[in-house]
């Protein structure tokens, strides 16, 4: 049975007239049509804003899961400092500035290496013994990981991180279905993450 | 209220945010119904759920 506000028919219109505040109010009185409300009213407009700066679907919807769930962390404690449209609004560029900011330094960074080779000679860069051996141990791990890919995982990978394709477009491209495609994400993420965590053997103590 | 809101944003940013409302989605259907479940059940989680949850 569908309950009101919930399910794919989106948002009863009963509650469009209703206010942020009082939406926010019955949120947090744990009411889900009102909770379901809340979050049509911000979607597309927080989605718009981020994407118009960020130009890139898939931190785009890092954002705004990111600026959704501290709205709806705080709301309790929101307390009409000004008003909710300005308290979102202001989540929202907050974190899109922290991002753009945090990418704006990666490029420097990349710019300052200029040609070089990333492994240098330079003492900072040298490693030890141990060192050398935990990064073979990783790359070993994280070629045998890869290997175990099918292709269409591993484009599918690439067609979204580097050429930042929404999941609908890759899906098309790769003749899967977006479910195929959110889950073979899914899988190369973790074998990359359970490459990267790969711990050298423990010496005992 | 819209001076409480000037104090902190200008008109023009918090209109252009709205503005946002009249744009053809560019959000992928399955991501907005997918962040919806995780943060329906973020706020049960937070808030509980209400125990007769009508529209009035």
């Amino acid at each position: 049975m569908t309950r009101p506000g919930v399910g794919p028919a989106g948002p009863d219109a009963a509650l469009s007239s209703w206010t942020d505040e009082a939406l926010f109010e019955r949120v947090c009185g744990g009411s889900e049509a009102h909770f379901n409300a809340l979050y049509a009213r911000y979607f597309r407009r927080i989605y718009a804003f981020v994407y118009q700066r960020i130009r890139n679907h898939a931190d785009t919807e890092e954002l705004v899961q990111e600026t959704f769930t501290v709205v709806f962390r705080g709301a309790a404690n929101f307390g009409g400092r000004s008003s909710p449209l300005a308290w979102v609004y202001g989540v929202a560029k907050n974190l899109v500035m922290n991002h753009l900011r945090r990418a704006r330094v990666l490029q420097e960074r990349i710019a300052e290496a200029g040609d070089e080779p990333l492994a240098t000679t330079s003492p900072h860069w040298s490693y030890g013994p141990d060192d050398q051996l935990t990064l073979r141990r990783c790359a070993a791990a994280l070629d045998e990981q890869i290997a175990g890919l099918a292709d269409w995982q591993a484009e599918a990978f690439f067609l979204r991180h580097a050429e930042n394709l929404p999941i609908q477009e890759i899906s098309r491209r790769t003749d899967r279905s977006a479910d195929a495609v959110r889950s073979g994400l899914y899988r190369v993420k973790r074998l990359l993450v359970r490459a990267g965590a790969l711990e050298p053997e423990s010496e005992s103590p | 209220m819209a001076q409480e809101i000037a104090k902190e944003f200008s008109t023009e940013e918090l209109k252009e945010f709205l503005e946002g409302d009249l744009q053809p989605t560019q959000a992928d259907p399955a991501f907005q119904e997918r962040l919806r479940q995780e943060l329906w059940a973020l706020v049960q989680e937070r808030y509980g759920r209400a125990p007769d949850d009508r529209l009035d």
